[in-house]
């Protein structure tokens, strides 16, 4: 049993030690653009995948969409061109979700489907009353320019209630 | 502490040391990850998200085929620029939409129909599905959840309309607002990106601006809306009414 | 009554050996190929968005309905009360647990995304007959295996019975279910009868059993072990009555489709107009599916002979095949009928027959499976004692006639 520990106890140490020196180079995380994240960083980093489920649902099963927080949002702020011009691909350590991803070795399925590159500047997606322009990384909303004049009940009214809360309430609800 | 580990002191203390450590150029490495974020303050300004769908609505389309010529396909080139898909013919190709040639073979009148997923109230593919992947909306839209699609293509096999495609290949350069990968099942969506943000569907923007204004959109529960006073007033089918499917598009003039 | 001693094969000859070598290969080319298949997409199948299920879901459909047929000899001895066949019942349950994982095996890795096999497992459509499907196969692995151990523990041969017949009800519903994917679908014309679910019932008993028989015969032969005329003769005329039973129930079938309008050219489509269809139903699933296995079982020349039983039993497996093949890929190569009595034409192959070619990795795929679940009766033969150590003639006659009573003998199954 002594002999078991005294051989187990040093190889685990040289485990720790070798991830702590750097033998596994911590993830370079890319800049993000934008002034700030849709949560705090603590927040994100542990709760990032169950927000990630929660819009999507409600995205996909409801039809509840939003603008910052849906994953179309968080690429065009954490994904920009690399210094030739290109974006990077997904699994390259370049990729925002992938530098992370890759250095905890948990693998992402999302960009089978999704696309990984922002909407360029300009995009412009609309929505009842408004529009929400792209520009140089930012979205910023104007008024209408065109659309459909909506049905009177096809509109429901004023998102059911839905209000922004305390983040912190809200990462225990998810 | 866990018990775990007991032995001589000394081997235990290593072992708390060597976590600790961890432990602390974990968290040192985690508050700089996102330079230049702030740790409190969130967007602003994304109160206005879509509403979402409701049971108060069911969109509906109404197809007036007199209007619709054998050569346009405006609406087949809009669907397939807003969503991505491209048809090349090979018969692996996705479709979300096509135009049919439809003929009598006993009086030689021929009309052409274009046909997509008609978005049944009592669907056959959201029947068949085992894992819930298809399934029909509030608002009456069919759509398939990607995230829970297994691929097994029973809902193909189900559907009467051969409304959906089955995505062979690895995709790329998706559109943000339509993603679509290998493996699962896809079919027209009636644009909800589009219809939730309280646009059109991209088919019926095209016919209004390029075809012959054969398309018109709406709600069908709304009396008063474009779509319910046509059905209301002139003649119209649904496909293969025979199977009692109570679909969500219309034709007229078939 | 003779006691019944089972006993592993040694499974120690060059040809034990060679066959699973053999079955390896087998199942490494459909593991390959669905390995494939899951990194570039079924492009490189032959399946398209017209006959979206090929040749995998023929031979998984196949060896699902066989390997619930399988269990049919069991059933006769545990729930029937048949003493001749009690010493076939455990090889019965095993054919039929090896034939279903084979099966399963097939369709699970032919899924788009298999990787969100622990979302099916996760969220059911309960309307969904798939969904049912799921818990009534891997239930019926279960039940089995359960039917197995109290045949195969001494001490709970008495519950037999009452297992046996769960097990045997489990399998009519199994069955009825997976003739129900294709009998609900409204969607097609070749489908959508309620006759498909005791059609696929029927067609388990034949296939079931014919492979039951073809095992039966190369067991004892690569194990060297007597196999008795009486036991065979008795299994191949059981499957001749089974293999005229489907006959009967494709001739209701078709002559319920033939008789409506709407249907005809469905009809017309499969049994004459379809060219390999047309070719496979009338000598694949009419005459090698039952009208030469009957005339080997039953025509005075050959009734009695061994090598008649044994063709007779390829025969219907290979017909089997063909009617299967008939039945998922002729039912999806005639068009849907969207605008019924119209001529129709689009961009998306409407309107004209689908054409289907199987390519590599899908037969890869299919015959991977089926290498699996010879491959598991190979070495559960060698690890347990399925198999009698012999059935030559003596003792096997008598009191077939008679119920089974639980004590009957020791070492009885």
């Amino acid at each position: 049993m002594g002999r078991a520990i005294r051989r187990i106890v040093p190889a685990l140490l040289f485990t720790l030690v070798a991830a702590c020196t750097g033998r596994v180079p911590m993830p370079k995380i890319p800049a993000a653009k934008g002034a700030h994240c849709v949560r705090p960083t603590q927040w994100m980093i542990k709760n990032h995948m169950k927000l990630l489920m929660q819009l999507r649902y409600e995205a996909v099963h409801e039809g509840i969409r939003h603008k910052a927080e849906s994953l179309p949002g968080c690429i065009n702020c954490h994904v920009s061109r690399l210094p030739d011009g290109k974006y990077p691909s997904v699994t390259s350590r370049k990729f925002f979700c992938n530098a992370c991803h890759e250095y905890v070795g948990v693998r992402i399925d999302c960009f089978e489907c999704h696309t990984n590159r922002p909407q360029t500047d300009g995009a412009v997606v609309a929505e009842t009353g408004r529009e929400w322009v792209l520009a140089a990384g930012a979205w910023r909303h104007r008024a209408a320019v065109s659309g459909r004049k909506a049905d009177a009940a096809s509109t429901v009214s004023a998102a059911q209630g839905r209000r922004w809360r305390s983040p912190y309430r809200r990462s225990h609800e998810r | 502490m866990s018990d775990e580990h007991a032995g001589p002191g000394g081997a235990e203390n290593d072992v708390d040391e060597g976590r600790r450590r961890f432990l602390g150029a974990a968290a040192v490495s985690a508050l700089v990850l996102a330079p230049g974020v702030s740790l409190i303050r969130y967007a602003e300004g994304d109160e206005r998200s879509t509403a979402g769908a409701s049971s108060k609505t069911r969109w509906g389309l109404l197809i007036d085929t007199t209007k619709c010529k054998p050569s346009c396909t405006a609406c087949v080139t809009a669907c397939s620029s807003y969503n991505g898909w491209k048809n090349e013919g090979r018969p692996t190709d996705p479709q979300w939409i096509r135009k049919v040639q439809v003929t009598d073979p006993s009086t030689g009148f021929s009309r052409s129909v274009p046909v997509m997923c008609q978005h049944c109230a009592n669907a056959p593919c959201v029947e068949v599905c085992p894992t819930g992947a298809s399934f029909r909306r509030a608002d009456g839209i069919v759509l398939v959840d990607r995230h829970i699609c297994i691929g097994c293509r029973y809902c193909m096999m189900a559907c009467p309309y051969k409304a959906r495609s089955f995505v062979s290949e690895n995709l790329t350069n998706q559109k943000p607002w339509a993603p679509r990968g290998k493996g699962t099942v896809e079919g027209c969506t009636l644009c909800v990106p589009r219809i939730d943000a309280g646009k059109i569907p991209a088919c019926v923007e095209a016919c209004r601006r390029e075809g012959g204004r054969a398309m018109t959109f709406g709600n069908l529960k709304d009396p008063a809306s474009a779509i319910s006073r046509a059905l209301a007033e002139y003649p119209s089918a649904q496909l293969r009414a025979d199977l009692m499917l109570d679909t969500g598009v219309h034709y007229q003039g078939l | 009554m003779r006691a019944i001693h089972y006993r592993e094969i040694d499974g120690r000859s060059v040809g034990f050996w060679g066959l699973a070598a053999l079955l390896a290969a087998f199942m490494a080319a459909g593991v390959t190929a669905a390995y494939f298949m899951a990194h570039i997409g079924h492009i490189i199948t032959g399946m398209t968005n017209q006959v979206v299920w090929g040749m995998p879901h023929v031979f998984a459909v196949f060896l699902i309905v066989a390997a619930s047929g399988a269990l049919n000899t069991a059933s006769i001895a545990s729930v029937f009360g048949r003493v001749a066949y009690r010493p076939l019942a455990r090889l019965s349950g095993l054919l039929a647990i090896a034939l279903l994982i084979g099966g399963l095996a097939i369709v699970v890795l032919d899924l788009g995304r298999a990787d969100h096999l622990g979302v099916a497992l996760t969220h059911f459509n309960f309307r969904s007959i798939f969904a049912w499907n799921i818990f009534l196969y891997t239930g019926f692995v279960a039940v089995t295996g359960w039917y197995l151990w109290v045949m195969m523990e001494r001490r709970l041969n008495r519950y037999t019975r009452m297992v046996g017949t769960v097990a045997f009800l489990w399998r009519l519903i199994l069955t009825t279910g997976t003739g129900s994917i294709f009998g609900f679908l409204i969607a097609r014309q070749p489908y959508d009868e309620a006759i498909m679910a005791p059609l696929f019932v029927m067609m388990s008993f034949s296939f079931g059993l014919a492979i039951f028989i073809l095992v039966l015969m190369a067991a004892f032969k690569g194990a060297r072990r007597p196999l008795g005329d009486d036991t065979l003769m008795r299994l191949k005329n059981l499957l001749g009555v089974f293999a005229a039973g489907v006959l009967y129930f494709l001739l209701a079938f078709h002559i319920t489709k033939l008789y409506e309008a709407a249907f005809r050219g469905a009809e017309a489509f499969l049994l004459w107009d379809g060219g390999i269809y047309t070719f496979l139903f009338w000598f694949g699933a009419v005459f090698l599916g039952g009208m030469l296995p009957m005339l080997l079982f039953w025509l005075p020349q050959t009734r009695r002979s061994r090598a008649a039983a044994g063709w007779g039993s390829a025969s219907v497996v290979v017909g089997g095949l063909a009617l299967m093949y008939d039945i998922i890929i002729g039912g999806q190569a005639w068009p849907l009928s969207i605008f019924p009595g119209m001529k129709v034409s689009s961009s998306f192959y409407d309107g004209v027959v689908n054409s289907y070619s199987p390519s590599l990795p899908e037969c890869a795929l299919a015959l991977g499976g089926c290498a699996l679940a010879l491959f598991i009766i190979l070495f559960a033969l060698k690890l347990l004692p399925f198999l009698p150590e012999s059935l030559a003639d003596e003792g096997v006659v008598e009191s077939d006639m008679g119920s089974a009573k639980p004590k009957a003998a020791a070492g009885a199954a």
